[in-house]
């Protein structure tokens, strides 16, 4: 499928030429051709990801400032060629491989890499990252890279995530580095972890758990059950433990009247495991497709007209309704289809278990109301803004930012607010409140007027008013209101305890109020 | 050493000098069975060396490196994982990567490709480490120009699928077998004879239908299929898709779940057209399971889904609302993942709208059509951060999904484009305006849009905008003869005529000029100003519209400043100007104008060749039914972001079609949507809501203990899985109102307008603003801080 991938520096010049289908002469052709294409002739500004002269096609993205390009022939499958894309580059980064330097740097371990992701045919193989640091046996460098995301949203935040166990126990014991670079891929030992007898029938809980592991694992069958994403049974850990983060953006855009034009929240939950052996995690969450299947149906049609006549407020409403998921490949997608439940063995380290979407029934954390006049005589703009926080005042929202655009030609701005830092920055044209803290069920106001040069005819009508926007961040509250009702690990052994954690935090995507 | 000096363009003899003695001393020790230390400074000098190698590969300078190949050879050869004493990966590794990419017959000698070759083999065959012998297998394919070298390949391939062991290994190592064969068959057989050729062929087709039928791992299933269609497609006599049975993609789906993402996503590819339904029972049972694969998190997976279920739903007479509302919500959920795959989704999207949203003017039957997708049009609202080519594609998505209802709501987002500081994406935003209210032709879209562009007039004097707002109406008279008022004439010409600088505005000015000459009293004068005197310095078009202009102004009055200016006009056409086509064309009016005063002509037919009626405009932006068949056979594909047939952009893809069946619908257009009775999400979330009501109070309460406890992760929480159950029953983040009104749909574009308003509700600290700033703190805010600390 991919004929060849190349990676060139921000400058243009190439680093990595993976050559997989075509000849070498060819290659390095194409390597040229895409370099002046593309690369020489785009001034910052891409004007489409995808190139394609005669029958060869171009994919490329740009991360870290890196270009990494796959070169294809005929029609093929772009949302696998680009989504392997994103996964190769998380990989790199996973690996410390961020910017040009590094790339020559470890350029070997590149092409061990795409060695391990691609297979003959140039079609991914498997980008799992726990798969790949056995098969290569090395480390990853940057773990909070969550692996199984192609997402735009960087969630290298490990606010919270304080990783307390020791890094080196995810391969197993038997895996001794001998040699200088911390490289042990020629020994049969790490094998000894893939041995046929390791792969479990791991929904097979009845079997006999006795608490010698070599008598359990004799005891099934070892023709079926292969789980790509964790063919490793040998994970140890002191503890177990399980992280969920349930990390939201929500995204608002209120016109003018106050309208609300547009209204969704993209909610990701992380998930880091650090469980030993074969575990099958059960997740539930307070969705309503999932609360709804164990109820009797037609008994909530009659409750639900009643509801609409009385006008009940749903605030009352208990569960959620996400309007999409989509899940991480470890999820067992035909169990969700059947009986609603998120059941899964989980990759050992970092993932992305799922991505959901809403768009009805928020609860927004914030109300902004500006209102902005302008004075003709000292030609100035005069902005009266209420930032009015709507969540329990038990919470405390952190960094709050308003970020008000003002007219060109603005020489300086005088304001009063009821709390908060301002702070006004002459080249961006903007002006910052601030907030490190902001609680709950707050009101807080700001006074501010901005003067123009003179030599400015400003009419408020004609200026075309780019969006105030807002940024925060919220600990332990939910824009849906999605909670996790319970997360259930269990495991062969009789003696499996889990330690889990439970974060959620709220961001602001676009939150932004024309005025 | 630093990475720059081993990224430095070097040439073979440099680096035999450099390196040669210390390859030489290392092969001594190795073959008087010595030990080279695992630190010691020839074992780091040689991984230098062969850093350098293949670091040249990315300076093209192949040629000069094969120089080197004995060298790299003895490296390997004293490195290798299996001699005793002096295995290193990195150094293997690094050896396979160059013997990869130089083996060639023209450039190495028969006699080390032989060597080498043995090497290989040994790898293969008795390496117990797995990354090895794929690699070495790899290496075999990827050297395809040596028979000896796809020989052996075969050999192993067949030796291994043939194996029953079935640890897992020997899983991983099959499936890179059976996932090489293709590659391998491929160039083998160029230019042997078509029988022998098509007797190994089908041995491979059998033995991996073999395979297929009788291995129980769902991954080697999955390889299978994918080497089956591969040669199924590629290869005489079939050329054509690989064809299963009902019940053989059944047990596939079935597996899905077991298969890793990227297998997942091929599988799906390649049952679109290889399953057939030959009954609408069959249809819907497939469709039935493939639905869950949509909530799968890689882009691909999903949508070679939607175009599976898409194909299907071509054999069936109607689908459930609740599958195509799902389509929709898995389409938005991915309008998150990075800009790329947002791009090909939308592009996608708007395939969808083309070929399967019915248009509602033109449907002649009473029922009310639902639509397929069901997106809200907020999701295409710009952002300004987006890049140019997703603004592009959102533009076209909201020019394409405008109706009635919505018109009002997209020309207010287009006029917030339309004031942007990007001058390209404010133009467009106002071409998109015009061409609503060209394509909205009954009821109020067109009256809107025009309002919204006389707007933007008032609203702003920049030129471009001007310009480009005069195009666009031109555009519109075109359509809408009627609506030239002499106000929005006159406003339009008078107030603007010297501001066109572009020679699409000016032309469209003149158009608008000539064509509403009689709402302007001195017509004769502006035109004659403001273009005629310009003539030689105007572009082409616009030539040809001031000659076109100046005639019709002559045939339709004659008099004498319009004789005046038509003569001037055609006299520097004819003498002055260079351009061959504008001087014909002023010969052919002269020509025709001199035959009217000569009464050779009579003038209702002059008048009726110069001045005659034009028809009115139309947007087509439908595409052929059939093309638009091909393309959903080819979602997610490159073709479908270009939005052409394929064989268009790629000549050697074939083209696809429905496969004929008993099932098969006969129109695209038949296919029905329909509203399930019960809605069974939404309502169950009211009816939760609902039962809970009465204890909504008491949960409340309960959250006071609740929340803290969740907050810290402090040691405090952690415990078993009892506990952990009791604490999020409750959940106490759900507290907060909720006051928007029910809509009705469970998220459908039906939604009515909310306002911010409706969330507003009274807080309970309100800080004013201080009449002064003091600098002193009062003793209230000292004391608390002091409590706070005390706390810590």
């Amino acid at each position: 499928m991919i004929n060849s991938l190349f990676i060139y520096s921000p400058r243009g010049d190439l680093l990595i030429t993976k050559v997989i289908k075509d000849s070498v002469r060819k290659t390095s052709s194409l390597s040229e051709v895409f370099r002046i294409q593309i690369i020489s002739d785009s001034s910052g500004v891409i004007r489409s990801p995808i190139l394609t002269l005669g029958s060869t096609t171009f994919h490329h993205i740009r991360k870290n400032k890196l270009w990494i390009v796959a070169v294809t022939r005929n029609n093929v499958d772009s949302a696998l060629i680009w989504e392997f894309l994103f996964r190769f580059s998380n990989l790199l980064e996973n690996f410390g491989i961020n910017n040009d330097d590094s790339v020559r740097d470890k350029f070997t371990l590149v092409y061990d890499l795409l060695h391990c992701i691609l297979s003959i045919d140039g079609v991914p193989y498997d980008t799992e990252l726990s798969n790949i640091c056995s098969k290569l046996g090395i480390m990853p460098v940057n773990k909070n890279v969550i692996s199984g995301s192609s997402n735009g949203s960087s969630t290298a935040d490990s606010n919270g995530i304080s990783i307390n166990g020791s890094n080196s126990n995810i391969m197993n014991s038997g895996n001794n580095s001998n040699s200088s670079n911390n490289r042990s891929i020629d020994d049969n030992d790490f094998f000894s972890s893939l041995n046929p007898k390791n792969f479990g029938k791991f929904l097979d809980r009845k079997s006999n758990s006795n608490s010698s592991s070599n008598t359990a694992l004799n005891s099934y069958n070892n023709t079926t059950s292969d789980i790509p994403w964790r063919p490793n049974l040998d994970i140890k850990y002191k503890k177990n433990e399980i992280f969920l983060d349930i990390i939201e953006n929500i995204n608002i855009l209120i016109s003018k009247e106050g309208d609300i034009l547009k209204s969704y929240i993209d909610g990701v939950v992380e998930m880091q495991c650090k469980l030993s052996g074969m575990p099958v995690v059960q997740l539930k969450l307070n969705d309503e497709q999932q609360q709804q299947k164990a109820d009797d149906f037609e008994h909530y049609l009659d409750l639900d007209m009643k509801k609409r006549k009385k006008g009940i407020p749903d605030s009352a409403v208990k569960s959620v309704h996400l309007d999409d998921y989509k899940f991480h490949q470890c999820v067992q997608l035909n169990k969700f289809h059947t009986d609603c439940s998120i059941t899964f063995v989980p990759p050992d380290g970092n993932i992305e278990l799922m991505t959901y979407h809403v768009k009805e029934y928020l609860n927004l954390p914030f109300s902004i109301q500006p209102i902005v006049t302008s004075n003709s005589r000292t030609n100035s703009v005069h902005y009266s803004i209420s930032l009015k926080s709507l969540f329990s005042s038990k919470l405390n929202a952190t960094d709050v930012v308003l970020k008000i655009p003002l007219p060109q030609g603005t020489l300086e701005c005088n304001s009063k607010a009821s709390n908060g830092k301002c702070k006004y920055s002459v080249e961006e044209k903007m002006f910052y409140w601030r907030f490190n803290k902001f609680r709950g069920s707050t009101e807080n106001m700001l006074q501010m007027s901005a003067r123009l040069s003179e030599n400015i005819i400003f009419d408020l009508n004609k200026w075309n008013k780019p969006a105030i926007s807002l940024k925060f961040e919220i600990l332990m509250f939910t824009c849906s209101g999605l909670t996790v009702k319970y997360c259930n690990v269990r495991e062969r052994s009789n003696n499996y305890r889990t330690t889990k954690w439970i974060k959620y935090i709220s961001k602001a995507g676009s939150y932004e109020v024309r005025y | 050493m630093s990475s720059q000096a081993i990224f430095v363009k070097h040439k073979a003899s440099e680096l035999k000098q450099e390196y040669d003695p210390v390859i030489q001393e290392s092969l001594n020790i190795y073959n008087s069975g010595g030990t080279i230390g695992n630190n010691s400074n020839k074992k780091k000098k040689i991984e230098i060396f062969l850093k350098k190698v293949v670091a040249n590969f990315t300076f093209n300078n192949h040629l000069e490196m094969s120089k080197l190949y004995f060298e790299v050879f003895q490296c390997l050869k004293i490195f290798h994982t299996t001699s005793s004493n002096n295995k290193d990966s990195l150094i293997t590794n690094l050896c396979y990567q160059y013997i990869q990419q130089i083996t060639t017959p023209q450039l190495i000698s028969q006699d080390l490709i032989q060597q080498v070759l043995k090497f290989i083999i040994n790898d293969l065959y008795y390496n117990n480490n797995q990354y090895f012998s794929t690699l070495a297998l790899e290496t075999l394919c990827y050297i395809k120009k040596i028979p000896e070298y796809t020989f052996e390949a075969l050999k192993y391939i067949d030796h291994n699928i043939e194996s029953e062991s079935n640890s897992s290994i020997d899983l991983i190592k099959k499936k890179t077998c059976i996932e090489a064969i293709p590659n391998l068959l491929i160039d083998k057989f160029s230019n042997k004879e078509q029988q022998q050729k098509k007797k190994i062929i089908d041995k491979y087709i059998k033995l991996l239908w073999d395979l297929f039928t009788n291995s129980d791992s769902s991954s080697i299933r999955a390889s299978c299929l994918k080497s089956l269609q591969y040669l199924y497609v590629n290869f005489e006599p079939w050329n054509s898709n690989l064809q299963l049975s009902f019940d053989e993609s059944k047990k596939i789906i079935k597996t899905l779940g077991n298969l890793n993402e990227w297998d997942k996503s091929c599988i799906i590819n390649l049952l679109t057209l290889s399953v057939v339904p030959k009954t609408h029972e069959e249809s819907y049972a497939i469709i039935d399971m493939i639905l869950p694969q949509l909530q799968a998190s890689n882009t691909s997976t999903v949508l070679q889904t939607i175009k599976f279920i898409l194909y299907l739903s071509n054999y069936v007479e109607a689908l459930s609302y609740s599958i195509t509302n799902r389509i929709s919500n898995s389409i938005i959920a991915l309008l998150h993942k990075p800009n790329e795959l947002k791009f090909l989704v939308l592009r996608n999207v708007i395939l969808l709208l083309l070929s399967r949203e019915h248009n509602n003017s033109s449907s002649t039957e009473n029922k009310p059509r639902e639509n397929f997708l069901n997106i809200d049009i907020s999701y295409f609202f710009v952002e300004f951060d987006d890049p140019i080519y997703i603004k592009d594609t959102k533009l076209e998505l909201l020019y394409l999904m405008a109706d009635e209802k919505n018109i009002s709501i997209i020309l207010d987002e287009l006029k917030e484009y339309a004031i942007d500081i990007d001058t390209q994406m404010s133009r467009k935003a106002i071409r998109a305006i015009g061409n609503l209210a060209v394509k909205l032709d009954s009821g109020n879209g067109k009256k809107e849009a025009i309002a919204v562009l006389l707007d933007l007039l008032d609203f702003c004097s920049v030129e471009y905008i001007v310009q480009e707002i005069i195009s666009v109406f031109k555009n519109i008279f075109r359509k809408y003869p009627n609506e030239g008022t002499k106000s929005i004439i006159s406003k339009l010409v008078t107030n603007y005529i010297d501001v066109m600088e572009e020679s699409e505005s000016k032309s469209a000015m003149i158009w608008i000029l000539t064509e509403y000459s009689n709402h302007l009293p001195q017509y004769l004068t502006l035109f004659d100003e403001y273009f005629v005197k310009i003539f030689l310095q105007q572009t082409f078009e616009v030539q040809c519209s001031i000659l076109t202009s100046a005639v019709k102004f002559f045939v339709r009055d004659s008099n004498k400043q319009s004789e005046e200016v038509c003569v001037k006009v055609l006299k520097m056409a004819t003498e002055q100007n260079g351009n061959p086509d504008i001087r014909d064309k002023s010969f052919m009016y002269w020509r025709l104008l001199s035959g009217l005063s000569t009464n050779q002509i009579p003038v209702e037919i002059v008048k009726e060749i110069i001045d005659g009626k034009l028809p009115l405009i139309t947007l087509n932006n439908k595409l052929d039914p059939l093309i638009l068949e091909e393309l959903e056979l080819n979602i997610g594909s490159a073709a479908s972001i270009y939005l052409k047939p394929v064989q268009q952009v790629f000549r050697q893809n074939k083209t696809r079609y429905l496969p004929q069946s008993p099932a098969l619908l006969p129109n695209k257009t038949d296919l029905v949507i329909i509203h399930d009775e019960k809605r069974p999400s939404l309502l169950a979330a009211l009816g939760t809501g609902g039962i809970n009501s009465s204890s909504r109070t008491g949960s409340l309460r309960s959250m006071d203990s609740g929340i803290p406890s969740i907050r810290d992760r402090s040691g405090s929480r952690v415990g078993s899985d009892f506990s952990f159950e009791t604490e999020f029953d409750d959940d106490p983040l759900n507290n907060f109102s909720r006051n928007n009104s029910f809509s009705g749909t469970g998220g459908g574009s039906t939604s009515p307008k909310k306002n911010i308003s409706d969330y507003d509700k009274p807080v309970e600290n309100v800080n004013q603003i201080k009449r002064k700033n003091s600098l002193v703190k009062k003793p209230s805010m000292l004391a608390r801080k002091l409590t706070l600390k005390k706390k810590f």
